[in-house]
């Protein structure tokens, strides 16, 4: 069942993007789609903190991405033979930057969505660079400054907090049931100290991402970020002791079983803490 | 060529799995492929658009969440629908003096309700609706025989996109192999002593979790080589006081390895056998002598 904060973040994603084609119609500025491009791709994450940090990548990106754009348009209006291999390594730069840094992505996705444009519309492109430059960079700007407007002035970081604390219990949830599951001395066999601790790893990665990303949707000395910090802190450790153990798994020598029991024991003390996480 | 290459220093730095080498290699190959399409079965229109959701959907592919074929089949006939199916409405309701706003508000409340309750799925809604937008600039269809003609030309180059993908070659042995060695540096950088234990357990999870990713994509490899290098990364982690010798040894023959599995050769590792029967030394040995057995039997290409 999706959480009602789940529901309010839908409603406020789908309201920016109809507020950006609002700008459009009413605007009825040639370049105003750029305004509606941007902010449907600053809410692509969905989540708040991410949507926030980027933003601020995508101004970088874009800026770069422009002056890139230009100068291929330049160079393909005199050289236009030249348009199957510029879009054969630009399509290979795409899919190079699709799982670099959103920076790089935004970089290489404004050069070919503004080849794109032109391209679709060769007939009426004016061909005037500097201008092609600044209305585009205009736009972009107009687009990233009502997203983070709207974002923090009308939505607040009410929302950003709630991620942040849902985000958090699923960790917990999901170290406690990975260590009951553990611990279970049925299934010990079947599931090592290594296997778990690399689910532990998989499962958080999206709450480690939020984590990195928070500071830009909230304060960080807020009780949500503290205590975030705090669940990371722990689960760290946690998958430091899970390590430890999978040597002592491996080796399997009697001298180890005293401590592999004191292990156990913390493992447990750690269990009960996220236990009364939970309950928290 | 260093598009093909298993590992080239710069490179390694931006992209330690390959998977960036791989989704570039296979959009650039998708690109010349529909370019060929689009020169002897020319598109209506402006062709960049249609290439566009197949570039898209193609891309999605690679991503690591999509592990399987089976997995990449669904996922790239699901973008390409959901792709076709919002420009189309788009187009639809753009006629409309605020159709285009209230369109798109309905569309996006549907997406968003469907596809964003799972965090992989919730980047997806994004581009689909940038494509959307974008295609409100070329050539929008706005009535029903204009929305179908459109459909069938997306449906085209999404075909030929497909086969192109079906038949493109098995690259994930790479991202293995560069697994491997990202593990294999880091238990040098352990053993150096120019790598904290904290930075070590990350590395080691992080590259174990990309092998293991691939374990659908190439059965046989995985299953042979995921548990050996589980093993010789917990020992090396766990072998608390190497003295010299053995830490001079043991980081000569990770570098051996360490270069066969660079240039994808075969590897002969020189293992004496006197050490005692349980000492680590001896499980070390045992286990990169295994180690270097199914390499030789699987890996050099």
């Amino acid at each position: 069942m999706p959480s009602l904060n789940f529901k309010i973040r839908i409603l406020q994603v789908t309201c920016l993007i109809v507020v950006a084609l609002l700008v459009v119609k009413l605007t009825q500025w040639e370049q105003g789609l750029w305004v509606a491009v941007s902010i449907t791709a600053i809410v692509g994450p969905f989540s708040t903190s991410l949507s926030l940090e980027k933003s601020r990548n995508r101004i970088i990106g874009t800026i770069a991405g422009l002056l890139l754009a230009t100068i291929l348009e330049m160079f393909l209006r005199y050289f236009y033979q030249f348009v199957p291999i510029v879009g054969v390594f630009l399509a290979y730069c795409l899919g190079f930057a699709l799982q670099q840094n959103y920076r790089y992505f935004i970089m290489v996705v404004t050069v070919v969505v503004c080849l794109n444009f032109e391209y679709m519309n060769l007939p009426f492109t004016s061909f005037e660079p500097l201008s092609f430059l600044v209305a585009r960079f205009i736009a972009v700007t107009l687009g990233i400054a009502l997203f983070l407007f709207i974002q923090k002035y009308i939505y607040g970081e009410k929302n950003a907090r709630q991620e942040l604390v849902e985000s958090t219990r699923e960790v917990v949830e999901n170290i406690s049931r990975g260590l009951a599951r553990y611990l279970n001395s049925a299934e010990v066999k079947r599931t090592s100290a290594l296997d778990l601790a690399m689910e532990l790893t998989e499962q958080s990665k999206s709450f480690r991402e939020l984590l990195a990303a928070s500071a830009y949707g909230m304060s960080e000395s807020s009780a949500e970020f503290t205590r975030a910090r705090k669940v990371d802190r722990i689960r760290k450790r946690l998958i430091r002791l899970l390590l430890d153990r999978s040597y002592s798994e491996m080796k399997e020598l009697e001298a180890q079983a005293t401590s592999l029991s004191f292990q156990q024991l913390r493992l447990l003390r750690i269990q009960k803490y996220f236990a009364a996480c939970i309950e928290i | 060529m260093f598009v093909y290459a298993v590992s080239n220093s710069y490179i390694d730095r931006f992209d330690p799995y390959w998977y960036s080498r791989l989704t570039g290699l296979k959009l650039a190959y998708v690109a010349i492929i529909l370019f060929f399409v689009n020169g002897f079965f020319k598109a209506p229109t402006f062709p960049v658009l249609y290439m566009l959701v197949t570039a898209a959907a193609a891309a999605v592919t690679e991503l690591p969440a999509i592990n399987s074929p089976r997995k990449k089949i669904f996922a790239y006939l699901g973008v390409v629908i959901l792709s076709i199916t919002t420009n189309s409405m788009f187009g639809l309701v753009s006629i409309f003096k605020w159709g285009l706003l209230l369109g798109v508000g309905a569309w996006s409340l549907i997406l968003y309700g469907l596809l964003a309750k799972n965090a992989k799925t919730a980047n997806l809604i994004g581009t689909l609706l940038l494509i959307g937008v974008v295609s409100l600039s070329g050539d929008v269809a706005t009535d029903l025989n204009g929305v179908i003609n459109h459909a069938l030309y997306y449906l085209k180059f999404a075909i030929v996109g497909l086969v192109a993908l079906v038949l493109f070659p098995n690259f994930h042995d790479k991202v293995i192999k560069s697994a491997t060695l990202r593990l294999l540096e880091a238990d040098m950088a352990l053993l150096n002593k120019q790598l904290s234990r904290q930075e070590f357990d990350a590395q080691l999870l992080e590259a174990l979790q990309v092998i293991e990713n691939e374990a659908q994509q190439t059965p046989k490899l995985v299953s042979q080589l995921l548990p050996l290098l589980k093993n010789l990364q917990v020992l090396i982690r766990g072998i608390s006081a190497f003295d010299l010798e053995d830490r001079q040894r043991t980081l000569g023959h990770l570098m051996t390895l360490h270069n066969a599995v660079r240039h994808s050769k075969p590897v002969v590792l020189e293992l004496t056998g006197k050490q005692e029967k349980q000492s680590e030394r001896a499980s070390l040995d045992n286990m990169l002598g295994q180690f270097a057995k199914v390499w030789n039997e699987q890996c050099p290409a």
